[in-house]
């Protein structure tokens, strides 16, 4: 199986507080990963940290076998954000030419975009069922109409890794469930590989195949099923606990 | 007197064709600070040049040949403060500007001589552009344009959300220099145009008009632009016929646009 991501001892401080501690782990082809922890745990700056939107303190991130500095196929990998709320509602551009920015990391200099393009981007709006807001202004979209926009933005360019950032933290449950479902036929039917950042362990469980608790350190990496046995996260978590995160999917 | 004789003049010609580059050049580059939320920087730059200016009368050049490059150094610098020295960047844009002007106060004193010319610059004279200024504001206009042309969707996606245009592989920290020195440029040929009080009014009005009514991006940026010549051209037209400051008239042509589109946004939302 191809290593999709590798980090190695790696370590975020900020101004002076430890946010991600002597983190090691890979992530293979077709893994579908719940990334863990309570508010504070370091779960977004570690994926802002494999993103290259935060630079390590220590340590090293290799993505497709590539020493993040060095990557630049930025087209095999998908992203959805986590505060929807931050976008500027008087922004001017409709659902249609913000799905298209996704497009972006494959095109050269200078970037243009072709009929193809429009193809792609009319595709990823109807997988979303969103095809009928195309030409509407982002800023005039419900919570869940602009989460399902962000996310036909992070798979319109096809990616083999899409990392999501609390997808479905604002959204309706019916909404929700569509969101499982797409990412769990993707994952399976196109190994696409995910990590997905969650509060939802119980749900989860459903879809993902590894859990990826984070308490600035790792406290478990492995089958999900691992997680539900294991003596060691019974003894961090209680018996109680460890039995509802395991049996609420 | 009709508008084909105001038409036959050579000054108003030049004001026309001059203040249309730069109209156009201001307001496409003004969507994109207005969204960045980057507005101040032009006002920032517009104060610096003041600076700029003094110091190319009070060593004999011509002012402008000083001004870009010491207002684009100054737009760099305002970028590292923001970057490497924790400075926030409104507090960087003081600092720098407020240095920039202070000197060029102390150049006009030391000076002694040049306060006719210094008003010039801070309120533009757009009606005594020469041959020279024309061409050279078209060829730098141009130059921008093309800029912001080529690098459309890198500014598109970088204004929309910086991290998620990083995760495009777009270099965030060049575009965003590149941004701020464009922008440089386009205050500086601007100055002659509405001058360096108003300059920022010129970057800001046309890019809030059209974000009124616009209904895609690519339409804010054509309605930007239309919104900032007709501005232009009623302003020149007012100011002649009624002998009004050109400028000054312009800004309030600007702000006329903006009400009625704010009043159309308003009427359409309720209707």
């Amino acid at each position: 199986m191809e290593k999709i991501i590798s980090v190695e001892d790696l370590s975020f401080r900020y101004g002076g507080n430890e946010a991600v501690s002597d983190v090691s782990f890979s992530v293979e082809q077709g893994d579908y990963i719940a990334l863990v922890g309570h508010n504070g745990s370091g779960k977004s700056t570690l994926i802002k940290l494999l993103l290259g939107i935060l630079k390590p303190s220590t340590g090293s991130i290799f993505l497709f076998g590539k020493d993040l500095h060095d990557f630049t196929d930025w087209n095999k990998v998908g992203y959805l954000p986590q505060n929807i709320g931050l976008f500027n509602p008087l922004f001017p551009a409709t659902v249609a030419e913000v799905v298209s920015l996704g497009l972006i990391s494959q095109k050269k200099f200078p970037k243009r975009f072709t009929a193809e393009d429009a193809k792609s981007v009319h595709q990823a709006l109807t997988q979303m069922d969103i095809a009928a807001l195309s030409n509407k202004l982002v800023g005039e979209l419900s919570g869940g109409q602009i989460q399902r926009t962000l996310l036909a933005r992070a798979i319109v360019n096809q990616p083999e890794l899409l990392i999501l950032d609390e997808p479905v933290s604002a959204v309706d449950a019916e909404t929700r469930k569509d969101f499982y479902s797409y990412t769990a036929r993707l994952n399976k039917e196109k190994k696409t590989t995910i990590i997905l950042i969650t509060h939802d362990i119980g749900h989860s469980g459903g879809y993902a195949n590894k859990l990826l608790f984070l308490d600035k350190r790792i406290i478990f990496y492995g089958k999900f099923g691992e997680f539900c046995v294991s003596k060691k996260m019974e003894e961090q978590f209680g018996t109680e606990i460890q039995h509802i995160m395991c049996h609420q999917h | 007197m009709d508008i084909w004789q105001i038409l036959q003049y050579g000054f108003i010609q030049r004001a026309f064709i001059t203040g249309a580059f730069v109209a156009i050049l201001c307001s496409s580059l003004g969507l994109f600070l207005v969204l960045r939320r980057l507005s101040l920087i032009g006002d920032g730059l517009s104060h610096v040049s003041f600076g700029a200016i003094a110091v190319g009368l009070f060593l004999g050049f011509y002012p402008l040949y000083a001004a870009i490059p010491l207002v684009v150094l100054s737009s760099l610098l305002i970028l590292k403060l923001t970057q490497k020295a924790r400075v926030y960047g409104d507090a960087a844009i003081g600092i720098v500007s407020s240095v920039a002007l202070a000197g060029g106060v102390i150049l006009a004193s030391l000076s002694g001589g040049f306060n006719v010319d210094l008003f010039s610059y801070l309120f533009g004279n757009i009606l005594a552009i020469s041959e020279f200024e024309m061409f050279i504001s078209i060829a730098l206009s141009s130059v921008v344009l093309l800029v912001i042309y080529l690098f459309y969707y890198e500014l598109f996606s970088i204004s929309f959300n910086e991290e998620l245009a990083q995760v495009t592989g777009i270099k965030t920290e060049k575009i965003n220099t590149m941004l701020v020195v464009l922008t440089a440029i386009t205050v500086v040929l601007s100055i002659r145009v509405v001058g360096i009080m108003l300059v920022s009014s010129f970057l800001i009005l046309p890019a809030v008009t059209a974000l009124q009514v616009a209904r895609s991006f690519k339409k804010a940026l054509v309605l930007s632009s239309v919104s900032s010549v007709v501005s232009l051209i009623a302003g020149v037209v007012v100011s002649f016929i009624f002998n009004l400051p050109t400028g000054a008239t312009v800004v309030m042509a600007n702000f006329i646009l903006f009400a009625l589109a704010l009043g159309y946004a308003k009427y359409a939302t309720t209707k």
